[in-house]
């Protein structure tokens, strides 16, 4: 690779990409011990296809360390000081990563050149797996060079102004939705024993923007509380009302106030068109009709009432032992 | 949510030596071509005392094993969300690194329909004569947040 330099480089310049073979299972598992990433779900088959994946993942460390070789390679004679990346999809055997990146910034710390680069790996199906900002030190010229011995100033450096920070993300992010591929991952893991790739679509964000934009497509599910909520469904239908009240009482315990307001809104809808629909009925009765008819107009108004008061002490009667569960 | 008052706890504190072998590994592993993880004289040919550690080895040092039990939480709710590393200077052979685990941030927002917690940690490490080495940063995220019982 020819020798970079602060003079030379220009925002915009991309960065040569770096390939890794396809990854395998034992590779992932020597790097996660390697790494001291002793987490199960980076080790054990049976636990990661437990808890809902369909595989054992990669750490997210082994796309950064890709991508900080990526950069490495191309700064022969310059170094990487800093890295801040975010792990957007999770790292599954058989996939093919491949680091990129592209220079978006040239600054000076203490009359040090620097530069910033916007790096990200993505697999075989183009999905950013990670994402973020690496922080580079470079000789201005090849005078610089020549004079100087090291590759690193004395003087340290403030955490800012070394590694740009990852922009705050306020709505969801992708890394934080991996679970939901968990369910994917369940059925892949019920078919075959084919390593499970990554079924979301490819991120539509391009990449030199990516780490100012916001992940927004994002379905939001946890595993847990969906699973419970489908064996609720399932058992009401079946008629097994024992075991929809046993479930629901477990999930009332862990979320008692997201399902009350739940069932006051139906009771709500139910009664309002109900209060709506009469007096509509009433207006055009009165209107058609004439004078003489009008006691028997009222008449229907007082049974209507009644019927109304009936109807809302027997709905009364039934919300309260609801509310005493 | 009580694990708030985990905030500004040292979790760990824990003196490290690296040594070549180590580094030569972790190098082999990442795929590193450069000769300054494997070769004392190429290290020492561009300006390091021995062999340098790759940056991503900075990460990997400190301990985060019993997180999940200070949590509270089943080790397959913890996903890695994100992660940062300052090199204050390079990482040599034969450094005696001593790294203080802090934790900084712990919060819950929801995602979608569901709450995810999230937990900050910052590894700072320091040399033996107490200057600064490397400062990493790493967010966890918690599936379904965080128990309430």
């Amino acid at each position: 690779m020819p020798k970079v330099y602060w003079k030379s480089i220009d925002i915009g310049d991309p960065i040569p990409p770096l390939s890794k073979p396809t990854l395998t299972r034992s590779e992932i598992v020597a790097f996660s011990v390697l790494a001291g990433e002793l987490s199960p779900l980076h080790l054990d088959e049976e636990f990661a296809r437990q808890a809902g994946y369909g595989s054992i993942s990669a750490p997210g460390l082994l796309g950064m360390s890709l991508a900080t070789e990526m950069v490495e390679r191309w700064l022969e004679n310059g170094r990487l000081v800093g890295i801040a990346t975010r792990f957007q999809k999770l790292i599954w055997p058989g996939d093919v990563l491949t680091a990129k990146g592209v220079v978006v910034r040239k600054y000076e710390v203490g009359q040090v050149p620097r530069i910033d680069c916007d790096v990200w790996v993505q697999n075989q199906a183009n999905d950013i797996v990670l994402k973020g900002t690496a922080a580079c030190m470079v000789f201005r010229e090849v005078a610089e060079e020549r004079k100087k011995k090291g590759v690193f100033p004395e003087a340290p450096l403030s955490v800012a102004a070394t590694v740009r920070p990852l922009p705050v993300v306020t709505g969801a992010t992708k890394t934080t939705h991996q679970p939901a591929e968990g369910k994917n991952g369940k059925k892949q893991a019920t078919k075959g024993k084919a390593a499970p790739a990554p079924k979301t679509a490819p991120a539509k964000v391009a990449p030199a923007k990516a780490a100012a934009a916001p992940a927004k497509s994002a379905k939001g599910k946890s595993g847990g509380s969906s699973t419970v909520k489908s064996l609720v469904k399932t058992a009401a239908s079946a008629g097994k009302r024992a075991l929809a009240k046993a479930v629901s009482k477990k999930s009332a315990a862990k979320k008692p106030a997201a399902k009350k307001p739940a069932a006051k809104k139906k009771t709500a809808a139910k009664k309002k068109p109900a209060a709506k629909k009469k007096p509509a009925a009433k207006k055009k009765t009165a209107a058609k009709k004439p004078a003489a008819k009008k006691k028997t107009a009222a008449k229907k108004k007082t049974a209507a009432k009644k019927k109304t008061a009936a109807k809302k002490k027997t709905a009364a009667k039934k919300k309260a032992p609801a509310h005493k569960k | 949510m009580r694990q708030r008052k985990l905030i500004g706890q040292v979790i760990q504190r824990h003196v490290v030596e690296l040594d070549r072998s180590d580094i030569r590994r972790f190098a082999g592993a990442t795929g590193s071509i450069d000769q300054v993880h494997y070769d004392p004289m190429a290290a020492k040919k561009a300006g390091f005392k021995d062999l340098l550690a790759p940056l991503a080895m900075a990460t990997t040092l400190s301990n985060h094993g019993g997180l999940a039990q200070l949590l509270e939480v089943h080790p397959k709710n913890i996903l890695h969300s994100e992660q940062t590393v300052d090199l204050r200077r390079p990482l040599q052979a034969g450094d005696l690194i001593r790294i203080v685990t802090v934790v900084t941030d712990v919060h819950e927002r929801p995602i979608g329909s569901a709450t995810t917690g999230f937990v900050t940690l910052e590894d700072r490490a320091t040399d033996s004569k107490g200057k600064q080495l490397f400062f990493a940063r790493r967010v966890l995220a918690v599936r379904g947040g965080f128990p309430r019982r």
